[in-house]
């Protein structure tokens, strides 16, 4: 039943990404559902249904969006691995976890994807991607992600599913 | 540690990643006809996006209304300024002159435009990260559409097909920094290139380079396609120099050029179809 629940929610969040999102759109600038989504998969179910959802999410991105082929495969795989792991092994807590692995992982998200498509290709302007990119993409996101995560903690609850 | 990394678990890790490695190397380069697995994966969230893009088509339009009156509000302010504007240019004859030929050489462009074999497509669908120009519309292979095809509304150029699927395909616009198009200033038939670039795209912007030493470019000179370079038909507006800016590390210069086309409201676009009769 997850695994319908969590194969629908991606291909939905993935359209609403593509499309609506543009509308909430701040300076240019619009958040990363399935980044969220990653997250509070990997906070819930651990690190290896957080890396299998993940990889999931990055090759449905890495085909619905452009750039170079597997880069948003391998973020979220990781994300969800390490994030998975961390969260049960070391954190307990709720949305303020939530809201601290979302920030932290989309500033990594945003780099990883700055190497492989810019600088990698000669464009070093570092300072430009990260405080006109990167960051204001990691605040946006993460101001969005308490909404999510108590969605998604109920529709958990619905599934029988508890943190860790 | 060990718990989680347990031989089993870390060798398929390793399998996955080093597989997705192989996959970037093989597909960083123009993938432009996708594998069976991507159409299909396209196929499956393709009628979500065109009802997403088709219901907020709908709402936008409802709350459009309320916000055409602070449009208005402001298309009067700058219709009055452009009111003092045209007064100064009727006051010199040379430059009415001017200002006349080039907007003879646009009528020209627009008419041009409709001697191609035109397919009309909407955008279902804008690249959703934050890093790229890039759109999906709604045809494909099926409506005999191929890549590299030239991209354009009824304004001017928007870019070209870089990726195709049955029944969608990814347009990369010329504002995108991964856009290079072989271009011509109107005014003095001086050659250069339309490149995307990080900074101006987040404005809708994109910057001419390769400026001849001897080229005369002015703010205001329109810029249309060169023919050069296979994709885009000689011909097809551009934009328009809003600035000239020199380079950074060299003595040269480039100019910042304003499309024509606002990349934020594209809705529809036509496709420049080379197969069709």
């Amino acid at each position: 039943m997850r695994t319908v629940v969590y194969t629908i929610s991606v291909i939905l969040l993935t359209a609403l990404q593509s499309t609506l999102i543009n509308y909430i759109q701040i300076f240019g600038i619009k958040p990363n559902l399935l980044l969220i989504f990653v997250v509070c998969v990997a906070l819930f179910g651990g690190s290896i249904e957080g890396g299998m959802v993940g990889l999931f999410c990055g090759v449905v991105a890495d085909i619905i969006g452009h750039g170079a082929f597997g880069v948003n495969s391998l973020a979220y795989l990781y994300i969800g691995v390490i994030v998975g792991y961390l969260a049960i092994t070391f954190f307990r807590g709720g949305a303020i976890v939530a809201i601290g692995f979302v920030f932290c992982t989309s500033i990594i998200c945003g780099l990883l994807y700055y190497t492989f498509t810019y600088f990698m290709w000669g464009d070093t302007n570092l300072f430009l991607a990260l405080f006109r990119k990167i960051i204001p993409e990691s605040i946006y996101t993460t101001a969005i992600t308490l909404p999510i995560y108590f969605l998604f903690e109920k529709i958990n609850f619905r599934l029988g599913v508890r943190k860790g | 540690m060990r718990g989680l990394f347990t031989n089993k678990y870390f060798i398929l890790l390793l399998t996955i990643t080093i597989l997705l490695l192989v996959m970037m190397a093989l597909y960083t380069d123009n993938r432009e006809k996708v594998t069976f697995g991507e159409d299909l994966v396209g196929a499956v969230v393709m009628p979500f996006q065109t009802l997403f893009t088709s219901t907020s088509k709908g709402v936008g339009g409802f709350f459009g209304y309320f916000a055409d009156v602070k449009k208005i509000k402001e298309e009067n302010k700058q219709m009055s300024e452009k009111i003092d504007e045209l007064n100064n240019t009727i006051r010199n004859i040379e430059e009415f002159k001017l200002e006349n030929e080039r907007l003879k050489s646009m009528l020209d462009l627009k008419q041009d435009m409709w001697n191609y074999n035109l397919v009309s497509a909407e955008v279902i669908a804008k690249d959703p990260g934050n890093w790229f120009n890039t759109f999906t519309i709604d045809k494909g292979t099926s409506s005999g559409l191929s890549v590299r095809e030239a991209v354009i509304t009824s304004k001017g150029l928007v870019g070209y097909i870089y990726e195709i699927g049955t029944n969608y395909a990814k347009v990369v616009t010329i504002i995108d920094s991964n856009s290079s198009t072989g271009s011509l200033v109107v005014r003095t038939r001086d050659i250069a290139m339309i490149e995307g670039d990080l900074e101006l795209g987040m404005d809708g912007l994109c910057k001419m380079t390769y400026i001849s030493k001897d080229a005369s470019v002015i703010t205001g000179d329109l810029i249309e396609t060169s023919g050069l370079g296979g994709i885009y038909p000689k011909g097809i507006l551009i934009g328009k120099i809003r600035e000239i800016r020199p380079e950074t590390h060299s003595v040269s210069q480039y100019a910042v050029v304003e499309p024509v086309v606002d990349f934020e409201r594209i809705s529809e676009v036509f496709v420049v179809n080379t197969k069709l009769p």
